[in-house]
């Protein structure tokens, strides 16, 4: 009975069919991922579409619909692919092509998971003649608490953002810990806010601490342009009394109170990695095709220090920097109005991902294995028409 | 670095010329960014014929009174040519005279074709310049005097710079709707709805087309009306023209010096000198300015001299800023070419100019000067030509211009498109008379000579671009049309049965059209620089050129799926079938192929992504173009796998591929968002849809064919 019903739940996954309908819904989910992308920024869409498990569509503006999301296709496709691509194909020399491309998509997908679920992606700004070994996320924000410690070093308590982005008035977030002596209360969260002075001819309704208050912005279509707030309260445990506070992705410096008869300051922060190498911009080179703004080139001149070993390298477009798992991009530059000899800055795209190389096997396996497939049916169609074509002679002769 | 301008040496014109020369210098138009109408300070007709002549006053101040309706278009024109005799431009019994239009002899325009020009970032012949700033004002090629006489782009060109006067009287501005001429209160009774127009025509309106200009260049240029953009496109035409017309102000110019003066006398004793030889005594000129400003109390007289000089110069010279003809003359000196106001800045900045650039000066008023005198023009022409393509020779600019030269000069493109016509004819008449095969013979000679034109065109291109066939939009038209038109006939090679071949002449035919089409509609140059991220010959050449067959396979797999629907509807060949089969295995083979370049193309994409971006897949419209193309594809394989679909359905699932292709290839680009849209698609839409429209009628006779025949299967047959 059990065997059964995994063969039958084998066959649904292997036939031809599941692989139709997973294709068509990618294909769908593609389509409208690329249209809503005339209104909404690619990372909303992204996680719209293409990194969920179920999408929420309305069609036309009226009828809503569910849609299997960019996620859970994947996972289908892989499970297809396994069953029918792999294990239930027939082992013949003419499909041994189709084995071949499907082991390649097969590393696609895993290259595909790898960067999901291990990956980071941030940026490095940085002026010329400035370094650093901190690049910083272009989404991700973080609550940092800072203590200083007896020796004098600064220790750090993090709580990541996604325990905190959905805080509302509704439902604030609390967070104890039993290395602090208070507790923090997210009381509201915004993804893209504005902190601003009250005046003394306006009312809000939000709360104003210090003078200030949060004003709720609608998020910009390039998500890393918002600048995230939140409502905290800090708790003291021993007496249970309460400080207001706005942390505001922007603020000049952190927010800070005496707590225990000690200090402690509380930041609002994009999440950042440290690199295991500094990077220092020595030059940054913009060249323009000649009497246009159109750019010919942008490179970077940087000096790479390791363990006090400094080596000059150039990253330009298209040829980064890969270095211990870590790839630095000439990504930006500015400021955009700078006069000639003002400072510019240059600033990389940095990504550490294990599956950095995976596609280049991936495109070779899959090139090789349809070139083999398509080229015995290319054999075989000739082979075919010719015959048909020398049969067609003989009959009109 | 600073940009060397006048205001160094005189602070008379200082507030006035800093901010332009910034501009004109640092934006991608030298033209854009400027006010319109506020980029010439002598672009009216009249002051311009002030200077010139002042006898021009008359007709001209009458034409701007009255230059509506065509008689009195004749008129002035007949009245300007009357004139232009008192000072001899066309004089009767001259040797060189010219009753309509200028006459330009083949020397002349060999050798001006083949000056080199430095324009949107590239070095060019100057025929190439002249071919696209025609096209995009006049929306063809050639133009038309008053009279009928037809005018090359060249010519047209040389009468801009040579014979302003008359240029200004040729119908070369072509507006597509006259809804803008009632906005900016020209009158046209006498004209159609899309027709073209001299800028003595337009003049009444100047005024309130570049104030209209002016306020809808500030809405962002994808949310303008139709009509806003026509306006915005219009003045950026004439201002265009304006430069080109106004360029050799500068050769005509002569300029005053105060007798007496401390300048006359370190001149030798001139009263009057000329453009070239002031930038050339810049810095004599400079250094009396800066004696009277150290002795604070030199006469006035003197002070007055310079600064009048200076201020004259500055009014002429700058206005000679359209053309980039003059090659630094060291290497190493940047990349920039220069133009006469680049000159006359530099040399009065204190850069002491090149004296090939001094003699290019001066060579320019005596072409001015000779321009009634063709022998004389043509010495000096010659002369031009050499000492220019010396300075561009010494720096490796010049060798592929006469190259781009024989290339526009071939037209490969136009004799293809004509020998694909004649094939499609010849293949055309043989399906009336399948049996005779001389005909279908007959029409592979023209397509495989249409084939060949058509691929040295590309190669040219590449050779002259130093890239891979595919960079741009414009390009990968001709090269999906060469890609289908080989691999059908390769498909013919095999089954001979007249279907590739036929899919072959009309995919050639409507490639090219859609090529040329394109090309007018945008009217710039298509062998445009690469923006930094493109530049990579190897990824260009790789993935750029994969995922373009890719597109050619999917559009070919459709054409021919449409074969086999509308031979399905009208009953082509009965119940052959093994004509049909034949026909879906070719669909089918198509598919395959392209899915393999489409794989292929869009992973090594992604691998480029990931040098250049940091990612390999960013769901931009392009890369998810790409990949609804590999979908569907598999989609169909796997179908057709499982048994889903057979022959009908593959084609039309074909038929459906070639539409996600057009998606994929222009209709991205017209939503204007992502890394990718480098491709300025305005006015595609129509088009596009015009496709789809004919796709969707194709879709539903093949999916009657499908009821159709499910019908004719469950009903049984009864006696």
């Amino acid at each position: 009975m059990i065997t059964n019903l995994i063969k039958s739940i084998f066959r649904v996954f292997s036939s031809f069919g599941f692989a139709c309908i997973i294709l068509l819904f990618m294909l769908l989910l593609t389509f409208l991922g690329t249209l809503e992308q005339v209104d909404y920024g690619i990372y909303d869409i992204q996680q719209k579409y293409f990194n969920s498990v179920v999408v929420s569509y309305t069609l036309a503006n009226r009828v809503p619909i569910l849609l299997p999301g960019g996620g859970l296709l994947m996972v289908l496709l892989s499970l297809n692919l396994l069953c029918g691509g792999m294990v239930r194909i027939k082992k013949r020399w003419s499909r041994a092509g189709i084995l071949v491309v499907h082991s390649g998509i097969a590393l696609l997908l895993l290259s595909g998971f790898i960067t999901y679920a291990f990956s980071n992606e941030g940026y490095l700004t940085l002026y010329e003649n400035q370094q650093s070994d901190k690049f910083q996320s272009y989404y991700i924000w973080e609550i940092c608490v800072k203590e200083t410690t007896d020796d004098g070093s600064v220790r750090e308590h993090i709580i990541p953002g996604e325990l905190f982005e959905s805080a509302s008035n509704e439902m604030p977030v609390t967070f104890h810990s039993s290395e602090l002596p208070f507790a923090i209360r997210v009381n509201r969260y915004m993804r893209n806010s504005q902190a601003l002075p009250k005046g003394p001819m306006f009312e809000v309704d939000v709360p104003v601490v210090d003078g200030y208050f949060l004003q709720d912005t609608a998020a910009a279509k390039e998500a890393e342009r918002n600048v995230p707030g939140a409502y905290i309260q800090l708790i003291e445990k021993a007496n249970s009394r309460k400080h207001e506070a706005i942390l505001w992705g922007l603020q000049e410096y952190a927010y800070a109170q005496k707590i225990d008869r000690r200090p402690w300051a509380i930041d609002l922060r994009p999440k950042s990695w440290t690199l295991p190498f500094t990077v220092v911009l020595d030059k940054f080179t913009r060249e323009l095709h000649p009497r246009t703004t159109i750019a010919k080139v942008f490179s970077s001149d940087i000096t790479k220090i390791e363990d006090g070993i400094s080596q000059r390298i150039e990253i330009t477009m298209n040829e980064p920097l890969r270095h211990r798992g870590y790839t630095l991009f000439q990504a930006s530059w500015g400021p955009s109005n700078a006069k000639p000899n003002d400072p510019l800055y240059s600033t990389f795209a940095v990504v550490k991902n294990p599956a950095d190389r995976f596609p280049i096997a991936a495109c070779t396996i899959i090139g090789v294995g349809l070139l083999i497939h398509f080229s015995q049916k290319l054999i075989r169609y000739i082979r075919r028409e010719r015959g048909l074509t020398a049969i067609t002679s003989v009959a009109n002769d | 670095m600073d940009e060397p301008v006048l205001y160094c040496t005189c602070p008379v014109v200082v507030t006035r010329t800093k901010t332009d020369k910034m501009w004109v210098k640092k934006e991608t138009h030298w033209w854009a960014p400027l006010k319109f109408g506020g980029n010439l300070r002598h672009c009216e007709p009249v002051s311009y014929c002030e200077m010139r002549v002042k006898k021009e006053t008359h007709w001209w101040a009458l034409m701007k009174l009255i230059s509506h309706t065509k008689i009195i278009r004749v008129f002035i024109y007949s009245a300007a040519v009357f004139l232009f005799g008192d000072f001899g431009v066309a004089g009767a019994g001259d040797a060189n005279s010219h009753a309509s239009s200028p006459q330009w002899t083949s020397e002349i325009i060999e050798l001006a074709s083949t000056l080199a020009i430095q324009d949107a970032g590239r070095v060019k012949p100057l025929d190439s310049y002249a071919r696209f700033k025609l096209l995009k004002l006049n929306g063809r090629r050639v133009c038309y005097t008053p009279d009928g006489d037809r005018r090359t782009s060249l010519e047209w060109l040389l009468d801009c710079l040579f014979y302003p006067e008359l240029v200004q009287l040729y119908p070369i501005f072509l507006v597509p709707d006259d809804v803008v001429l009632d906005a900016i209160g020209v009158t046209h009774a006498d004209k159609k709805k899309r027709d073209r127009y001299s800028y003595a025509d337009l003049y009444t309106g100047r005024e309130g087309l570049f104030r209209l200009a002016n306020e809808y260049i500030k809405i962002d240029a994808k949310d303008r009306s139709s009509t806003q953009a026509q306006i915005v496109h219009l003045a950026e035409n004439i201002t265009e023209f304006e430069w080109l017309t106004h360029y050799l102000d500068f050769a005509t110019a002569t300029f005053e010096i105060v007798e007496n003066s401390s300048l006359s006398s370190s001149l030798g004793g001139v009263l009057e000198i000329s453009f070239s030889r002031a930038v050339e005594s810049a810095d004599l000129i400079r250094e009396n300015y800066n004696a009277l400003e150290s002795a604070g109390t030199g006469p006035d007289l003197n002070r007055q001299s310079i600064t009048k000089l200076l201020r004259e110069m500055d009014r002429v010279g700058s206005g000679a800023a359209a053309l980039a003809l003059f090659a630094p003359a060291k290497t190493g000196t940047g990349s920039d070419w220069l133009t006469p106001a680049d000159v006359m800045n530099a040399a009065f900045s204190g850069q002491q100019p090149p004296k090939e650039h001094i003699w290019l000066l001066s060579l320019f008023e005596n072409l001015y000067g000779a321009r009634d005198n063709t022998e004389d023009f043509t010495e000096n022409l010659i002369e031009f030509h050499e000492t220019a393509r010396g300075l561009a020779d010494a720096r490796g600019e010049y060798a592929k211009i006469p190259l781009e030269f024989i290339f526009y000069k071939g037209k490969f493109f136009y004799y293809s498109l004509i020998l694909y016509i004649l094939s499609f004819i010849f293949i055309a008449i043989s399906w009336l008379r399948p049996a005779n095969r001389l005909l279908y013979r007959l029409s592979i000679i023209p397509l495989a000579g249409g084939t060949l034109y058509l691929i040295a065109g590309i190669v040219f291109r590449c050779v002259v671009r130093g890239r891979p066939p595919v960079s741009t939009l414009y390009e990968s038209v001709l090269f999906i049309t060469a890609v289908v038109v080989l691999v059908s006939m390769f498909i013919e090679f095999i089954n001979r049965q007249g279907i590739a071949l036929s899919i072959a002449t009309i995919i050639g035919t409507l490639g090219l059209f859609l090529a040329n089409k394109y090309e007018v509609k945008e009217g710039t140059d298509t062998m445009t620089s690469l923006v930094a991220v493109l530049d990579s010959n190897f990824w260009l050449s790789t993935h750029v050129t994969t995922v373009t067959i890719g597109y050619a396979a999917g559009i070919l797999a459709g054409a021919i799926a449409h074969i086999y629907i509308l031979a399905k509807v009208i009953g082509l060949k009965g119940d052959d079938a093994k004509f049909y089969s034949s026909v879906a295995r070719m669909v089918y083979g198509v598919i395959c192929f392209g899915l393999l370049f489409s794989v292929v193309g869009t992973i090594l994409g992604g691998i480029w992504a990931n040098d250049s971006w940091g990612r390999f897949w960013g769901w931009d419209p392009k890369e998810n173009g790409a990949l609804m193309i590999i979908l569907w594809e598999l989609a169909i394989l796997h179908a057709r796998m499982g048994g889903y679909i057979r022959d009908l359905g593959t084609c039309n699932a074909a038929v459906f591929g070639a539409c996600i292709v057009a998606f994929s290839w222009w209709g991205v680009n017209l939503l204007g968002i992502g890394l990718h849209s480098y491709g300025f698609t305005s006015g595609i839409f129509t088009a596009l849809m015009v496709f789809y429209g004919f796709e969707l009628i194709i879709l539903v006779l093949g999916c009657s064919i499908w009821l159709r025949q499910k019908i004719m299967r469950t009903v049984p047959i009864t006696t």
